[in-house]
């Protein structure tokens, strides 16, 4: 049977990747520790996220960063990029129209028009991330961008927004721009995608869904799956008279955790070449977190199965 | 717990907005208030956004389906009732478009416009349009009583109670004059010849910055004006029907240090936008220790289960505690201030089938 990476290997060798997955399960945590891992390998890592208020930049004791690059730790940095940030550096830098950006395109018109636009906002935002791994001058240049992606539905949205622009019967330079994008995304030894999820019947269902769609629709791969907040074990024949809450609680959740796990065992079997890691429920996780976080939380453990 | 101020809210409001980041249960919670508020007599209307699909299919709800009747177990000798309904953006898009057109022809071209087949099925954006327009919908309706809306999670919720506001000013900036005047210009001359001559759409901005949009989504708002004009209509009655004192907002939440600052950051912005958080939701918190009490509880996990154990419990706990004893203090300290706190303890329990929701909705 086929090996699957590892995680490390992952970090160690991608341009990008997308880190996606239901709302609530611990993205922006993950994709902060997968930065210190990388980082910690010798990568300069950007950590990229989408949000209406940063959840990367706290997690670094840092006020929100916004729209501007910031050294959040030694080899990594952050940004929470906004459409019209992405938007003005497509017109000034990247087609070097500067003078049009302020005189017409900063209007407040056209950056009405430009947020109800649908799609345009996606369409910028993996354009910008295509420009950060590929075109940057070589001296600021990230080895690894790391994007704290949209939940999945979402993400779904973002990730076929290229195929809709490009299927759209549209021309001119900006088919050409989604056109090379949508080519970079799909090179599986640069980009991929990092499915998180956690050990909950209704979370893997969603994945059961989730994971075959994006496979077929998604110019970028599945490149793995991490299951967070794996709870402890416990062992219930000690505790069966369940005159403790807490016990029943966590009992009740280590056996729907197996129940989970099984689920999951089944979906995978389709994605053989997929990196698998699981990650314990730290009970809680307080920020900042600590340099050293990710060792504690990504430290390699036998995928329970 | 709050459950006569819950069940106050329930009787009093017309309209009951949910939000809350992604992932901290407001679907389910949303569906559990329906349930209870159909359980004490009222006639409500659910509408959920990308429900799990466990609890679609105890809703007995079904993309593209509409309204649906939900039978609830246990509701006799009053008049409540359940109806249930997931949002499909492309129907209600198409609804809102036959609606609005002019006439039939143009309805016909605008559905096959290459652009809005894009729009109004493949991209993010539209599910907010459509989920407001449906909202208006459903308040006028007079089969309904009380309408409880789920919202899109995270920043889309933030888009989605932006998004009246933003129509209003695409409207009020002229936009759609900026951009279609040169099209309208030239629009004696016909479709056929629509194309060449838009090349000159806004001192040739398109071609300058290789910016197609301008140009293709010039001659497709030509097409879809009066459809824009009904939806800029609808907006405003939106923003009405959302800052009526009939309408609560609900924050929900759960204790993580992420879920604290998307509340708090949530609870801003709906201050800023004149809407007033009527009840402050935090699922998911631990259940409540027995009669030996935390401490009790501890060394009794410790002995039996081991010191790590009990330490990942006792985390917990005290994390739960710092988060909210921080929200509330944030959202006391402004005019954001909501007056109900409800506490969800963590359920053991799926919600795949009608019963187990109605005997949840009954403990809330």
């Amino acid at each position: 049977m086929k090996q699957r990476p590892s995680l490390t290997q992952l970090l160690a060798s991608r341009k990008l990747l997308f880190v996606t997955g239901k709302g609530g399960i611990g993205k922006s945590l993950v994709s902060a520790a997968l930065a210190q891992a990388a980082a910690a390998a010798g990568r300069r890592v950007m950590l990229v996220e989408n949000s209406a208020r940063d959840q990367l930049a706290p997690l670094f004791g840092l006020e929100p960063v916004g729209h501007n690059e910031t050294a959040a730790a030694p080899g990594i940095t952050c940004i929470n990029l906004n459409a019209t940030g992405n938007f003005r550096e497509y017109v000034t830098k990247y087609l070097g129209q500067g003078k049009l950006f302020e005189s017409v395109l900063s209007h407040r018109v056209v950056q009405s028009f430009f947020n109800t636009v649908p799609g345009l906002a996606e369409a910028m935002l993996l354009g910008r991330l295509f420009y950060t791994c590929t075109l940057r001058d070589e001296s600021s240049r990230p080895d690894l961008v790391i994007c704290d992606s949209p939940a999945s539905g979402h993400f779904l949205s973002l990730m076929t927004t290229p195929d809709a622009i490009l299927g759209s019967g549209m021309a001119g330079p900006m088919m050409r721009d989604t056109a090379k994008v949508r080519d970079f995304l799909s090179h599986r030894d640069q980009c991929g995608v990092i499915y998180v999820c956690t050990p909950e019947p209704l979370v893997i269902s969603e994945a059961q869904d989730f994971l075959p769609v994006i496979e077929a629709k998604s110019p970028a791969k599945l490149d793995a799956v991490i299951v967070n907040r794996i709870p402890p074990r416990v062992s219930q024949a000690s505790v069966a008279d369940g005159e403790s809450g807490l016990l029943d609680y966590l009992i009740t959740r280590s056996r729907k955790a197996s129940e989970a796990m099984g689920m999951l065992d089944e979906t995978l079997k389709a994605f053989p070449r997929v990196a698998l890691q699981g990650l314990a429920d730290m009970g809680f996780v307080d920020d900042p977190l600590a340099d050293d976080f990710h060792q504690a939380f990504l430290r390699e453990e036998a995928f329970p199965s | 717990m709050s459950n006569v101020d819950i069940d106050a809210l329930i009787a009093s409001k017309r309209i009951i907005v949910m939000v809350g980041a992604g992932g901290v249960g407001k679907t389910t919670s949303s569906a559990l208030l329906a349930i209870r508020a159909a359980m004490s007599g009222r006639k409500v209307a659910l509408l959920s956004i990308d429900p799990a699909k466990r609890l679609a299919s105890a809703l007995g709800i079904d993309l593209g389906h509409g309204m649906h009747q939900v039978e609830l177990p246990g509701v006799s000798g009053n008049n409540g009732s359940l109806h249930a309904a997931m949002l499909d953006q492309k129907a209600v898009f198409d609804q809102m478009v036959n609606q609005h057109a002019p006439n039939d022809k143009i309805a016909a071209r605008i559905m096959k416009d290459p652009l809005y087949r894009a729009a109004s099925t493949n991209l993010s954006g539209p599910l907010e349009y459509m989920a407001l327009a449906k909202l208006q919908e459903l308040a006028q309706d007079k089969r309904f009583d009380l309408v409880v809306l789920d919202t899109p999670p995270d920043t889309h919720a933030l888009d989605f109670l932006k998004r009246p506001n933003v129509l209003a000013g695409f409207m009020e900036n002229k936009v759609m004059s900026w951009l279609i005047k040169p099209v309208l210009a030239v629009g004696k001359l016909g479709f056929g010849r629509l194309l060449g001559a838009s090349e000159k759409l806004a001192g040739g901005v398109a071609s300058l910055t290789g910016f197609i949009a301008l140009r293709t989504f010039g001659e497709f708002l030509v097409l879809m004006q009066e459809v824009i004009e009904g939806f800029h209509k609808t907006g405003e009655q939106v923003i009405a029907t959302l800052r009526d004192r009939k309408t609560a907002f609900i924050l929900v939440a759960v204790p993580t240090r992420a879920a604290e600052r998307s509340a708090v950051f949530l609870a801003d912005q709906l201050a800023e936008m004149d809407y007033r958080v009527d009840a402050l939701l935090i699922n998911r918190c631990l259940p409540e220790p027995s009669r030996k009490g935390l401490d009790g509880d501890l060394a009794a996990i410790a002995e039996s289960q081991g010191g790590p154990i009990s330490d990942f419990v006792k985390a917990r706990v005290t994390g739960e505690e710092k988060v909210i004893v921080n929200l509330l203090k944030n959202l006391a300290s402004s005019r954001k201030k909501s007056r109900l706190v409800v506490r969800i303890r963590e359920q053991g329990g799926d919600f795949h089938e009608i019963h187990a929701l109605a005997d949840l909705a009954r403990s809330f």
